[in-house]
């Protein structure tokens, strides 16, 4: 039961801001768009449940300034994940 | 995904300045962090590695990680490296240069590691540039590229850097891109499980020498190239000369045995001494 609901709920994800130099690598490549960028450039969660857990983001991150918590799985998102992480 | 970033502050050092020195966007973090990963997975202890680095932006990275480290000078890391190696063997040595460091001032010391064979992992990170005194050319510049030294455009032909490693004689040699990370971690674990001279080329981007001159964009336009731009060592295979003239090929260039320096030595030692040898 408890697996159930739990895969519905987006996976986590943690910008640690004092670190991100808005550099718009993770918001310009997210496959999905589930980061976009404010107006100064720096990334922000816009639609979490958008979110794969496929950790694009949180590999290529320069600055290691973004975490990904992964909580839902389903086969669309290992389709993607599996295309992404390269 | 959970804990990769985790297990990357594993690593570092918190008592350093953060965020880091590089420009934001700058591929050298992306490469450290596939490092930490690559010597993560391969299980060695913090206190087995020894880093070492020349200098320049790419020089800089081992000031932030948590292993042996040495910041030597520029171009001279392989010989730092080749003494450590040699004076500890039990150590795993791994050494990160920038273009500059490596195949310029460091050029000549590069074929002889490779040449020796002695048991290093070179990890290399090209961006085609000397980065960090201000996007002067350097032996990988493409040819009709702009650098604030080739401002009517670079007349000469670039090194191919993981093509001269494989003639000058390593025995393991890859090409990764900081666009292609996942990749690198693996190619990055081979290196540092291979017994012998390994190098791993990283093609990276400066934009803000290279790419502001060359009007390549930002590190995201920069990384958008890479992704069109590589191409695996397999899929190359079946292509033309024509084809392949702009594309770059990643993966595992050669993977081969020779007689690694160490053994060798060795075996002098024993021969000196009298003792017999099978
Ligand atoms: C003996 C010596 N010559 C020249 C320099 C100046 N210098 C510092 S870094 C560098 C080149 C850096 O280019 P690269 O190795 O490609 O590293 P990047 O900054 O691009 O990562 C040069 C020429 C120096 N520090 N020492
Ligand atoms: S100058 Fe170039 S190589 Fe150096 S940190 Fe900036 S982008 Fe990276
Ligand atoms: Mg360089």
């Amino acid at each position: 039961m408890a697996d159930l609901r739990r895969k519905k709920e987006p996976p986590k994800i943690d910008i640690y801001k004092a670190w991100c130099k808005g550099c718009g690598i993770c918001a310009s490549f997210c496959p999905t768009g589930a980061l976009a960028r404010d107006e100064a450039g720096y990334p922000y969660v816009k639609e979490p449940e958008k979110c794969i857990s496929c950790g694009w983001c949180e590999i290529r991150c320069p600055d290691f300034a973004i975490t990904v918590k992964h909580k839902g799985d389903d086969e669309k998102a290992r389709g993607i994940r599996e295309e992404a992480i390269q | 995904m959970a804990g990769v970033t985790e297990l990357i502050h594993k690593y570092l050092r918190h008592d350093k300045k953060f965020p880091h020195v590089w420009c934001p966007g700058c591929g050298i973090g992306i490469m450290l962090g596939a490092l930490i990963r690559a010597i993560d997975q391969c299980g060695f202890a913090k206190d087995e590695i020894v880093l070492v680095a020349g200098i320049g932006c790419t020089g800089r990275l081992p000031v932030y990680v948590d292993f042996n480290t040495l910041h030597t000078t520029h171009g001279r890391a392989l010989t730092f490296a080749t003494g450590v190696k040699l004076a500890n063997p039990k150590l795993k040595v791994i050494v990160v240069m920038g273009d500059g460091d490596a195949v310029a001032i460091g050029g000549n010391h590069f074929i002889h590691a490779a040449r020796r064979n002695i048991d290093l992992t070179a990890i290399i990170l090209n961006n085609s540039v000397y980065g960090m005194t201000g996007g002067q050319f350097s032996p990988t510049t493409p040819y009709g590229m702009r650098t604030t030294t080739t401002m009517f455009s670079n007349v000469e032909q670039a090194f191919k850097i993981s093509e001269l490693a494989v003639t000058a004689g390593a025995v393991f040699v890859a090409r990764g891109s900081v666009y292609h990370a996942k990749m690198l971690d693996g190619l990055l674990e081979k290196a540092f499980m291979k017994n012998g001279f390994s190098v791993v080329e990283v093609v990276s981007h400066c934009h803000t020498q290279y790419g502001r001159l060359n009007r390549m964009g930002t590190a995201v336009e920069m990384m958008q190239w890479q992704k069109e731009h590589a191409i695996t060592v397999e899929k190359a295979a079946g292509m033309a000369d024509e084809e392949l003239a702009d594309k770059f090929k990643i993966g595992v260039l050669i993977d081969r045995e020779l007689p690694v320096f160490q053994d060798e030595y060795d075996k002098v030692k024993a021969r000196a001494k009298g003792i017999s040898i099978p």
